[in-house]
């Protein structure tokens, strides 16, 4: 997981209190799925105890204290070397679709209907992104394009698997 | 690699590769057909040569030797040509075709005339072949197999000619001259020099451009192939590679059409021959090219279809990179119309220094030969320039979508353009030329105007007479149904009692005055009935004064005449008294002028003659028409010495004019097979184009394009460049005879007009046979249209 | 549900022994964006053709607001074609003598229009799809997005109810094939013409209201998405 990392990120250009993090973090990375304020407060308090932030001030608004963290020089070197190494590629061998399509045809079942079905859920699920890519910025869009891709991929998948159906039957029975 | 490259790739290359070596192959069927007809025509002029005698410079003191005189007559709309020879002394070796000469009452006979006299017409025949049929004559002594030739043995002392030595050898004469009835005539039937340049021109006109058609049918899928070749460059293959990949693939097209064109000459050589119209016929084993020509040809093609492939290849080969663009090839600058305009000057400095080339000066023939050929090279070379010219006013100034998609696609390609278009271009150029010096030819033709044929009835049969056993002649043709009217003709001289006979002969009078006046005795109505027009004044005088534009005027003076002997040059005591109002009778021109055997060059006609009965000089017979009538008449008058063959005066005039028109008619058929083959190479070239362009042609359907306007778009893209450059090549090929007619001519004989009809007949026929063709590829286009084509292949 | 705007009934065609079509039906309403989705070879050109009334079918019948064209000759679906519909196909297109503007153009030159005022309204268009600078540059000198935005341009020129696009994205990177399906889509939608597009990419047809997938010839699904 690389939330810390992405917190460490976003606190390079400027300190920032925990609140200001998770706003900034949603409107950048999180449009499908906000962070929670609680694991913003306890990343950032688990990078204070190693050293890769540091308090540089509280304050208070009427209400809760306002803590604002800044990078320290151990944090800066953590950032760069997590930018700097690949993610590991990760290969989804055992899909719940590809399951779903063996289950199928093992015991007889439309296996075709599956696919289709899928299909028009991913479909379904791009046209949305493709809608919204019409009246978003461009990180936005690119954002979508990175889902969009990754659906195509697995509709290929589908595609693919769809026109073997038959070889894939035989070979299973 | 080269040829893999040629035939490899499936049905539609080896379809290419077969339209490219056909077109190839019949080009070389026409340059082998071209280069053996002029041995053919040059061994038929040879053969006539072979008819003459060969005289010795002093002929006068032989005793032995041989007399000849050829006489050529008609039979059925053919030439009938009797050679009579006599022998004096030993043998003579005969001329070529046969075994010997014949004796006296011996006749050898061509295959065509043997023939002839056992078929069901024998009977016109035989009676004017005299003697015995003993053999024929073989193919060496004949100008064609269809001539009707015959050798006869005449009986000594019939033959009254100068004796020679022997017979000519073969050679090229500028006449052949016969002798017959006492008098020296000509017969032309050698090569002038104008019929010379004609072959000359002919046979120019004929391989220019049936090289050009040969280096088009290496061009056909030139696009594609140049794309093709660009690929080969960009994976690696070195520019030295490409170009000799299109040398190999030229030359492979190159040799395999010429072995097919070899094969196709020798196949069809025998049929086409038997088939071409010059009169006589074609000894199909007398059209031999020569032996360096066959080489030429058969090397020289496939290095030209070799160098033609490299060229295609070029500029793939320097900048792939722009051929897979698809970029805009250099605009063909009005540089290329300067070669033109030199060989334009060039003639106009041989026109300039008209003396220099009639002197036959070096530079003469220089600027002469060369600006003709520069004119030829300088068409082709600046076709693209014309096609390119013509594109741009058509995008610009043409009207709706398909004339300027047509002008864009000219514009993008004029040189493909130009190709299909230049060698029509050429060849109306050369038929121009031909058209220009026609009447040349016809003008030193004697008896060529046949003016008598456009005075006498059609019909009416003339001849002339050289001998006394004429004299039951009249009544015999009389008697022949069909014949109309027989105008006997005698001609006399009469003297002034005043002036002395002896002195006449003697020669010792100046005096035009006291000259012998013409006279011609005739009956004035027969010779009426015999005319178009009927004469007006045919009155009851017996003497009346010929009037016509060419007759001088001279009025006899009145008194007392006497009729001179025309052999012995005195008085015959026969007598007539001319009175001082003679009576004028019109007659018209053409009765002055007419040809050999009969014209009224007398001053006086008169209506009765003189003195006892004698046979006439010559007769005018009016028939029906009917070829059995006419045949009849030569029948009678066959046994009949005729120096002059009994001929109508349209036998005579086709028989004046066969040998050119002959060899002109067989330029004219190898300038229409040339147009022909251009045409194919056209709609070749045109659908090769269609099939290039299927992808936008298919989109342009898709979109709504009428199937109409595709049509309309291929049409004019053939069509303006087609008119324009035809154009230009009526425009230099007037400028340029023009220019020659004006070497040709000075104040006394001045040039011929330019044939203006002519050219804008030529021109006509070749857009008309162009567009034939070019529509012959329109059905393609619909093909061409498909939706297949719209995804990339 | 309103009439549809073209619709295609139980389509059979067969190309000698190869059948393409074997009982394709499919309708278009007015507006909307319909993609043929389908590996190559299952026949979703040859509907877009018989659509468009390029080809005919064997069997069952095409009509375009509500008239049968599948009937009609060949002159009859020129005009058809000419004067309500538009087309981008695959790259390379183009007719590769005309200049972009001429290209264009062209589709209103068909239709009588005089040049100068086509002319005209093809530099608009160019204008618009962002590519009036290659107006006088012919295709082969062009980039290939250039080149399909001109095509674009030639198919919306002359208002069409329906722009028919087969593979317009088949030969582009996948940025350019973007760029290129969201101006033709923008465009045609400002115009309220309907768009049937051809494609094998499950990303190009997200741009459509709806996709038909194809298999040999039939329909595997027509899943209406509100």
């Amino acid at each position: 997981m690389s939330f810390p990392q992405t917190l460490l990120g976003l606190l390079e250009s400027a300190p920032r209190h925990g609140y200001d993090l998770k706003r900034e973090y949603d409107a950048r990375f999180g449009q499908q799925r906000p962070v929670k304020s609680a694991q913003v407060y306890s990343t950032l308090s688990r990078l204070h105890r190693d050293g890769a932030v540091t308090v540089v001030g509280v304050e208070r608004v009427d209400g809760p204290d306002r803590t604002t963290y800044a990078l320290t020089a151990d944090g800066v070197t953590h950032l760069e070397r997590w930018l700097a190494e690949p993610e590991e590629a990760t290969p989804y061998l055992q899909s719940a679709v590809y399951t779903k399509v063996v289950l199928a045809l093992l015991s007889g079942r439309p296996a075709a209907h599956i696919l289709d079905t899928q299909r028009t859920a991913h479909l379904t699920v791009m046209r949305t992104l493709t809608e919204r890519k019409r009246s978003a910025d461009l990180p936005t869009t690119l954002a979508c394009d990175f889902s969009l891709f990754h659906l195509e991929a697995d509709l290929r998948w589908l595609e693919h698997t769809a026109a073997r159906l038959d070889r894939l039957a035989k070979e299973l029975s | 690699m080269g040829w893999r490259l040629a035939v490899g790739g499936g049905r539609s290359a080896w379809v290419r590769f077969a339209l490219m070596s056909g077109g190839v192959a019949a080009g070389v069927a026409l340059l082998l057909g071209v280069a053996g007809a002029a041995p053919a025509a040059v061994q038929r002029l040879e053969t006539a040569t072979t008819r003459t005698l060969a005289f010795p410079d002093d002929p006068s003191g032989l005793t032995q030797g041989v007399r000849a005189e050829v006489t050529v007559g008609f039979w059925r709309g053919k030439p009938l040509r009797i050679l009579d020879v006599e022998t004096v002394g030993p043998p003579v070796p005969p001329p070529p075709g046969l075994p010997e000469l014949p004796a006296a009452g011996q006749t050898y006979v061509s295959p065509a005339l043997a023939e002839a006299l056992s078929g069901p017409r024998a009977g016109e025949l035989s009676p004017r072949i005299r003697g015995e049929v003993v053999g024929t004559i073989g193919q060496s002594g004949l100008v064609g197999p269809d001539e009707l030739f015959a050798v006869a043995g005449a009986s000594p002392g019939r033959m009254v000619g100068e004796l020679a030595t022997g017979f000519s050898s073969p050679g090229l004469p500028e006449f052949l001259t016969s002798t017959g009835g006492g008098e020296v005539f000509t017969v032309r039937e050698g090569v002038s020099d104008e019929l010379r340049v004609a072959l000359l021109v002919a046979a120019v006109g004929l391989v220019v451009p049936l090289m050009v058609l040969v280096a088009t049918a290496t061009r056909l899928s030139a696009a594609s192939r140049e794309r093709r070749a660009a690929a080969l460059r960009l994976v690696g293959a070195t520019a030295r590679q490409v170009s000799s990949l299109g040398a190999i693939e030229g030359a492979v097209v190159g040799a395999v059409g010429a072995v097919l064109g070899g094969g196709v000459f020798l196949v069809l050589r025998a049929p086409v021959a038997s088939v071409v119209p010059v009169p006589n016929g074609v000894f199909a084993s007398a059209v031999v090219p020569p032996w360096w020509s066959v080489v030429l040809i058969l090397v020289g093609v496939p290095v030209l279809t070799a160098l033609a492939g490299r060229v295609a290849v070029r500029r793939a080969a320097a900048t792939p990179l722009e051929v897979r663009r698809q970029a805009t090839p250099p605009t063909p600058s009005f540089r290329r119309l300067v070669p033109l305009a030199v060989g334009l000057l060039m003639l106009f400095g041989a026109s300039a220094n008209s003396r220099a080339v009639v002197a036959g000066r070096w530079y003469g023939t220089l600027l002469m030969v060369g600006g003709a050929v520069l004119c030829l090279v300088g068409l082709v070379v600046a076709g693209p320039a014309l096609a390119r010219a013509a594109g741009t006013a058509l995008a610009r100034l043409g009207p709706g979508p398909a004339s300027q998609l047509a002008g864009r696609r000219l514009i993008m390609d004029p040189a493909a353009a130009s190709r299909t278009v230049t060698g029509t271009a050429l060849v109306v150029v050369v038929v121009g030329w031909l058209l220009a010096f026609l009447p040349l030819l016809a003008t030193t033709n004697p008896a060529g105007q046949g003016v008598l044929a456009q005075v006498l009835r059609p019909g009416t049969v003339v001849a002339g007479f050289a001998g006394g056993d004429a004299t039951s002649v009249v009544d015999r043709l009389q008697a022949i149904e069909g014949v109309q009217t027989v105008v006997a003709v005698r001609q006399l001289q009469l003297l002034h009692e005043g002036t002395s006979p002896q002195a006449w002969r003697d020669g010792s009078i100046d005096d035009p005055e006291q000259f012998p006046i013409n006279a011609v005795a005739l009956d004035c109505a027969a010779l009426s009935d015999v005319l178009r027009e009927p004469l007006a004044g045919c009155g009851s005088a017996a003497a009346s004064l010929l009037r016509s534009q060419s007759l001088p005027d001279r009025e006899p003076r009145p008194g007392r005449y006497e009729q001179l002997d025309p052999s012995e040059g005195l008085g015959t005591g026969v007598q007539i008294d001319l009175p001082t109002d003679l009576p004028a009778l019109d007659i018209p021109d053409g009765l002055v002028q007419g040809i050999d055997g009969f014209s009224l060059s007398e001053e006086l006609l008169l209506a009765e003659l003189p003195g006892p009965p004698a046979p006439p000089d010559a007769i005018l017979v009016g028939t029906d028409g009917s070829a059995g009538t006419i045949e009849a008449v030569r029948a009678v008058l066959g046994p009949v010495r005729t120096p002059f063959a009994p001929l109508t005066a349209e036998e005579a005039t086709t028989l004046a004019r066969s040998a050119t028109d002959g060899y002109a008619q067989v330029a004219m058929i190898g300038l229409a097979l040339v147009v022909l083959v251009g045409g194919i190479s056209l709609a070749v070239t045109t659908a090769d184009s269609v099939r290039e362009r299927r992808p936008a042609h298919a989109a342009l359907s898709a979109m709504g394009a009428p199937v109409r306007a595709l049509r309309r778009t291929v049409l004019l893209q053939t069509a303006t460049p087609l008119v324009l450059t035809i154009s230009v090549a009526v425009a230099v090929s007037a400028c340029a005879s023009w220019l020659y007619l004006q070497i040709g001519s000075d104040p006394e004989s001045p040039a011929p007009p330019l044939p203006w009809a002519g050219y804008g007949l030529i021109a006509g026929c070749a857009v008309i046979a162009s567009l034939l063709a070019t529509a012959a590829a329109l059905p393609l286009v619909r093909s061409a249209t498909r939706p297949e084509a719209l995804r990339v292949e | 549900m309103t009439e549809p705007l073209l619709s295609a009934t139980d389509l059979h065609l067969s190309f000698g022994t190869t059948t393409a079509l074997a009982g394709a039906s499919v309708t278009v309403q007015p507006g909307e964006v319909l993609a043929l989705l389908g590996p190559s070879g299952s026949g979703t050109s040859t509907l877009l053709h018989c659509l468009a009334g390029i080809l005919r079918p064997d069997a069952g019948e095409v009509r375009f607001c509500g008239t049968r064209i599948d009937d009609q000759g060949d002159e009859a679906r020129s005009r058809l074609r000419a004067s309500s519909f538009g087309f981008v196909f695959q790259f390379g297109s183009l007719v590769p003598e005309l200049s972009a503007v001429e290209n264009v153009a062209l589709p209103l030159r068909l239709a009588g229009v005089k040049r100068r005022p086509a002319e005209d309204r093809a530099r608009v268009w160019l204008d618009r799809l962002d590519v009036a600078g290659v107006g006088g540059k012919r295709p082969g000198q062009m980039s290939g997005g250039q080149g399909q935005r001109v095509a674009v341009a030639r198919a919306l020129v002359g208002n069409p109810r329906v722009v028919f696009a087969d593979e317009p994205t088949g030969a582009l990177d996948t940025l350019n094939g973007d760029l290129v399906m969201e101006e033709l889509l923008g465009a045609a939608r400002e115009q309220g013409a309907s768009v049937v597009v051809v494609t094998h990419e499950a990303r190009v047809a997200a741009y459509a209201d709806r996709e038909v997938v194809l298999r040999d010839g039939r329909l595997t699904a027509d899943a209406v998405v509100a």
